[in-house]
């Protein structure tokens, strides 16, 4: 434990003089205040649709739309993903028949836009009139998200997130580089206090980031012990996963490959989070996915409280495994190899 | 004590062994130099003794016990001094000696003043990265010292300093010694050398081929010598006389019966004729 605290201070100190925590700060008011202050709470436009053919109908032959062929299909959709909205097409020409399946926080614009879509779609049919449509509430009904606080979970998930993984990236290579680490094998210091003190502080300065963002934007947000944990899980594994690639590496220019792919990859969920009809179900295994979806639950409820405790359960598992294979990882490539 | 007994290393994919059967021992309380040009093996056997590399071949013993069964409490007992220094550039002097302090059980040693007696007390407080070699050198020296260790390793601790600052390092080690602690010193520089190390092993390619006090060494491979300066016709000139060798025994004492000379001064061997006797190459990296 000594030890540990030892190599805390340590760390914070290089981290501090690195300018590890300026840079967050600084790029947590950017975000927070473009969020706060740039981006409109609301925006005309349309929310993307899960729909249901059970005609044929020619207008939906080749649309860029996401269709499915059973209704089970389009109720389990639906539960997947609580930004879709539900579209059953049945009946025929003469009685065509519409149900909309919304998820309860929609705006009355997308029920009527989603309403008129469905018209037009049974008039390429051949319909004349007006086709009425019937609507399923498929949770609780509760006011739409503000869109610029939509952005927010979406942020901790490319910012907060993905800088754990840069900065203890970034702390071993410098420690390869001035050859510290080298005297620290020669000391007593232990591989998992090595390893437990980059990860607190990394954790620690990407979550002084998020806390600022949150304070701009979502300050009743702030105490949330769930979002405290979800945001710690995901940037801690973040930050071992970044640690254990960079001891593979031996300049920063040579990790700036895998640290934009790795990049690319943690920032997939976020196709997934603003389009929600483009599928993409596997970006779920992505950390930053439980990250931007379980917080976007936490902050802007929509009935679905159970993404936060699969999220969190998801982030758990994703830390340990982390924890055991990074740990290894140090000790066997860091703490051996002259 | 420590004892290392037929002690081999091979780096991997090396056609050669860069330690080849090496024995020595360095009593508690002496410092044992090193003494051999660069790639002679002498960091390679310093980072075996301290964990940095494992015992291939051969044994280690420190104290009686093998290294290989010594844990990380060991480091509690051990001071290392790298060639190259490795620092915290961002820190200052003072904040590098107390780095590691939490990793220690000792009683620190107070960093102001071990600075000052490596004479950076004036930098203590400005960041490493702006320190010169040799002052980056001085603070690498002083961090070994901090948590006064029972076994110090130094590797080339005066490199890159001047005469000055060399003679104040060479008197803070024999302190070290003076207080207990059994140093290894590997250098390539025969004048620290021969001034501080109670025993010398020299290195060539790996192999130890000498092995004894730095006096022992050059009365046993060295060649006894008088050189004398006298003028000649107004020239001053200087002859060198071997006392071993009857001629110049004779002649040595006529010059010196006759007073005909201007100065009259034994020349030793230096540890370095010793090792280019016994290897057939300098000591120059």
């Amino acid at each position: 434990m000594r030890a540990l605290r030892s190599q805390l201070r340590l760390d914070a100190r290089t981290a501090y003089r690195g300018k590890f925590l300026h840079v967050t700060v600084g790029m947590a008011l950017v975000f927070g205040l473009l969020i706060r202050f740039a981006v409109p709470a609301q925006i005309e436009g349309g929310g993307s649709e899960l729909i249901q053919d059970a005609v044929g109908l020619k207008a939906l032959n080749g649309a860029m739309t996401q269709l499915v062929s059973t209704e089970a299909e389009l109720r389990g959709g639906l539960v997947e993903n609580p930004d879709l909205v539900g579209v059953q097409f049945f009946g025929s020409v003469p009685t065509p028949r519409v149900r909309l399946l919304l998820q309860g926080h929609e705006s009355e614009d997308l029920r009527g836009l989603s309403a008129a879509t469905a018209t037009r779609v049974w008039m390429e049919e051949g319909v004349t009139s007006r086709t009425g449509h019937v609507v399923e509430l498929l949770g609780p009904q509760v006011p739409p998200a503000p869109l610029n606080e939509t952005f927010l979970p979406l942020l901790y998930g490319l910012d907060t997130v993905i800088l754990g993984f840069l900065f203890a990236g970034v702390m071993v290579l410098q420690e390869k580089a001035h050859g510290t680490v080298r005297f620290y094998r020669a000391s007593p210091g232990s591989t998992s206090a090595y390893v437990a003190s980059k990860v607190l502080v990394v954790t620690g300065i990407a979550l002084v980031g998020a806390g600022v963002m949150t304070a701009l934007v979502r300050p009743d947000a702030l105490p949330n012990l769930r979002l405290l944990a979800l945001l710690a899980l995901a940037t801690a594994s973040l930050s071992l996963l970044g640690m254990g690639i960079a001891i593979f590496y031996d300049n920063l220019s040579r990790f700036f490959y895998p640290m934009a792919a790795a990049g690319i990859v943690l920032s997939l969920p976020m196709i997934r989070y603003g389009l929600p009809s483009a599928g993409l179900e596997w970006t779920r295994w992505i950390p930053t996915h439980g990250v931007m979806f379980g917080a976007r639950e936490l902050l802007l409820p929509a009935g679905r409280p159970e993404l936060v405790t699969t999220s969190l359960g998801y982030l758990l598992a994703v830390f340990l495994t982390a924890a055991a294979a990074g740990t290894a990882i140090v000790h066997g490539r860091l703490m051996r190899r002259i | 004590m420590i004892e290392l007994q037929n002690l081999v290393h091979t780096y991997p994919g090396a056609d050669q062994r860069a330690v080849d059967d090496v024995s020595f021992a360095i009593d508690t309380g002496t410092v044992f130099g090193l003494l051999g040009p660069s790639g002679a093996g002498k960091s390679t056997i310093q980072n075996i003794l301290i964990k940095l590399l494992p015992v291939q071949g051969g044994s280690v013993r420190f104290d009686g016990a093998e290294l290989s069964s010594l844990d990380r409490d060991f480091f509690q007992d051990v001071g290392v001094s790298f060639e190259h220094p490795n620092l915290f550039p961002t820190l200052s002097g003072l904040e590098n000696l107390g780095a590691f302090a939490g990793l220690y059980d000792a009683t620190m040693r107070d960093a102001g003043e071990l600075l000052t007696a490596v004479g950076l007390g004036d930098a203590k407080n400005k960041a490493a990265g702006d320190y010169s070699k040799g002052m980056k050198q001085r603070l690498v020296f002083a961090r070994a010292l901090m948590h006064r260790p029972r076994f110090l390793f130094l590797d080339e601790p005066t490199s890159g300093l001047d005469p000055a600052t060399q003679e104040t390092i060479i008197d803070l080690v024999r302190a070290e010694r003076d207080r207990g602690a059994t140093i290894l010193l590997t250098t390539h520089n025969m004048r620290v050398a021969d001034r501080l190390c109670d025993r010398i092993g020299l290195l060539h390619d790996g192999a130890l081929v000498g092995n004894d006090t730095p006096r022992n060494l050059k009365l046993a491979h060295g060649e006894r010598a008088v050189r004398v300066e006298r003028r000649v016709d107004g020239t001053l000139t200087t002859e060198t006389l071997f006392p071993d060798q009857a001629a110049d025994r004779r002649r040595l004492s006529e010059l010196a019966g006759s007073g005909d000379y201007e100065t009259l001064h034994t020349a030793e061997a230096t540890l370095a004729d010793v090792f280019i006797k016994l290897t057939g190459r300098g000591l120059a990296a």
